[in-house]
């Protein structure tokens, strides 16, 4: 157990979490930054928001993503970036988990605007869950003064 | 991992995405519009320009169409479109790549298209009808009450 979070807390593993966890963001964002009029109809389908407020998650959500997984793979603020993502992460886990519950057919857009009519949203929500364990880590073990 | 630090890191983000959708030219409305839609029960969400350009259409209208020879595309699921689709549809999923979309409909870049899923609430016809738009087809329009009242109506379908 020592052994495994010796392991944890050393600066590789740390470097690795956030390469990641920050790359899986920016390239996650980027086609929603290029696309953003097909977003923000991924967005509407999720049927949560009320709808005035439909393009201006589409608008920005994508620039929080890339901001904070660009300050990750640089190494600055890492705690915070991790604690951005990390709530980010929550939030789509929330609507997946409430779109899986009521049985609506969304689409995803989570990497692609394109869609995936192949991955289904159980397994969206086990990849998000995955995805919260770098942000664990780092948010558990990063050095608090981190640059 | 201080608030102020996050608090930073979020208006920046903002700060970005402003400047991006102002002045990129593939920004999108901050709010989206209301449109009404003859014969809908509520209004239509407009999320873009290229969704401002959609023709939305009645069953009567459509009706017409089919007559005139248009294009039908379903854009519901495949096992729905396999139960039962307005006689001579195509079958193109929402979330089909937009190469695919393409391919699939080479050569009918000039013909009148009518997209439809099932009811108002379904937004598949919206989405689909938008990629065709961004891929350069004309006359998209989307029947928006779809299947069930195309079906209802007792108008020509097929299975399969």
């Amino acid at each position: 157990m020592a052994g495994i979070i010796r392991v944890l807390k050393s600066r590789p593993a740390l470097i690795v979490s956030r390469l990641i966890l920050g790359g899986i963001f920016i390239y996650a964002a980027l086609d929603k930054i290029a696309h953003p009029d097909q977003f923000a109809e991924i967005v509407n389908n999720y049927k949560l928001l009320p709808p005035m407020l439909v393009n201006l998650v589409a608008i920005t959500l994508p620039w929080l993503e890339v901001t904070a997984g660009f300050l990750l793979v640089a190494g600055i603020w890492v705690k915070d970036s991790a604690a951005i993502v990390g709530a980010l992460l929550l939030v789509f886990i929330t609507a997946i988990s409430i779109n899986l519950v009521r049985g609506l057919d969304f689409d995803c857009g989570c990497f692609s605007t394109a869609g995936s009519s192949k991955s289904s949203a159980l397994l969206l929500l086990i990849r998000d869950l995955i995805f919260l364990l770098p942000v664990l880590h780092l948010l558990w073990f990063q050095p608090s003064v981190s640059r | 991992m201080h608030l102020r630090n996050i608090i930073t890191i979020v208006i920046g983000a903002f700060v970005l995405a402003g400047l991006y959708n102002t002045f990129s030219g593939r920004g999108i409305p901050w709010v989206p519009q209301q449109v009404e839609v003859e014969g809908a029960a509520k209004p239509r969400l407009v999320l873009s320009e290229s969704a401002a350009a959609i023709n939305y259409i009645e069953l009567e209208e459509a009706k017409e169409k089919f007559n005139d020879g248009a294009l039908f595309v379903d854009a519901r699921e495949t096992a729905e479109y396999r139960a039962g689709h307005v006689k001579g549809a195509l079958h193109i999923s929402a979330k089909e790549e937009p190469k695919a979309i393409q391919s699939a409909l080479s050569g009918q870049q000039d013909r009148e298209i009518v997209v439809y899923c099932d009811g108002e609430d379904c937004g598949a016809s919206s989405m689909l009808a938008g990629k065709l738009k961004r891929l350069g087809f004309e006359k998209v329009h989307v029947f928006f009450e779809g299947w069930s009242a195309w079906h209802a109506a007792g108008l020509p379908t097929e299975e399969g």
